[in-house]
């Protein structure tokens, strides 16, 4: 499923940070805006009806980076314990 | 991203602004996780009551929640294949059980658990997937994709699984983000094989 193109996304990126130090520089307190881009909506045919993508306050590339950054994995404690004990929680 | 926040900026204050973009972009989604059930009863990211797992330690067959792994064009049946269709989804367990599996059982400490919670409400547990409460799911659950499964849509049709949640649209992207972090790496190409 493709939502856009890569350079879209990146092009979404660069200028959501430039938006967003303008707007870190007036405020304290870092607050994602409405419309922040004139391309308030994308949408695509592959996503059924009520799935619709808004960007306009969001940026999947921003996300994905941070949390592939932190992206920490499993103590090999809990994996085992949950192969012993798979039935046994809900 | 960091290379497009413009060079003037002290690094300090970049981070500080990274992290408060990122972690604001998480804190929405959360808050807004689920959208309204609907007839997508198999669609990627839905969670549904009961489906069949085998466990290889314990040899045993049984039903527990899951979530959809399948994307969506996999588990349409309108599609042309070759071979009958089947919907791979992984297990979803509440929190709270997670939590007490591991304090039963895992000889984890409770500052390490507590640790590991923290990490997971973060999203940064590489197989594993918050999935927080509201209104209408009731319980915070995590989807564990480690632990998954498949089974042929025919049974699920049979069946009719209850569906109880639906994703919404932010948090299926997430939903998929996180996916590929989990299941998509790319190799250290610069190392020889």
């Amino acid at each position: 499923m493709v939502y856009s193109t890569d350079a879209d996304l990146r092009s979404y990126s660069a200028n959501y940070v430039v938006s967003s130090v303008k707007n870190y520089s007036h405020n304290s307190e870092y607050k994602p805006t409405e419309g922040m881009f004139g391309r308030d909506y994308y949408t695509t045919d592959f996503l059924p009806v009520g799935y619709t993508l808004k960007f306009s306050d969001f940026n999947p590339q921003a996300l994905a980076d941070y949390l592939l950054l932190n992206t920490v994995q499993s103590d090999p404690r809990v994996s085992k314990t949950l192969s012993e004990h798979f039935w046994d929680y809900d | 991203m960091e290379e497009h926040i413009p060079k003037a900026i002290p690094s300090d204050i970049k981070s500080l602004l990274y992290e408060s973009i990122s972690k604001a972009e998480l804190e929405k989604i959360h808050s807004n996780f689920y959208q309204k059930l609907s007839e997508h009863d198999y669609f990627q990211g839905n969670t549904l009551e009961s489906l069949p797992f085998i466990s290889f330690t314990t040899s045993k067959i049984g039903v527990k929640q899951a979530i959809i792994l399948s994307n969506p064009c996999d588990t349409d049946v309108r599609n042309k294949r070759s071979r009958s269709l089947r919907v791979a989804y992984c297990r979803v367990m509440s929190l709270s059980g997670f939590k007490k599996m591991l304090n039963d059982h895992s000889g984890m400490t409770e500052q390490e658990i507590t640790a590991l919670e923290a990490n997971i409400k973060k999203q940064f547990v590489s197989d594993l997937m918050y999935l927080p409460s509201s209104n209408h799911v009731g319980i915070e659950r995590i989807a564990i994709f480690s632990e998954s499964s498949s089974s042929n849509m025919d049974y699920l049709q049979t069946k009719k699984p209850i569906l109880t949640s639906i994703l919404a649209t932010k948090a299926y992207y997430l939903f998929l983000t996180k996916l590929s972090i989990h299941y998509l790496r790319f190799g250290d190409l610069s190392q020889p094989v």
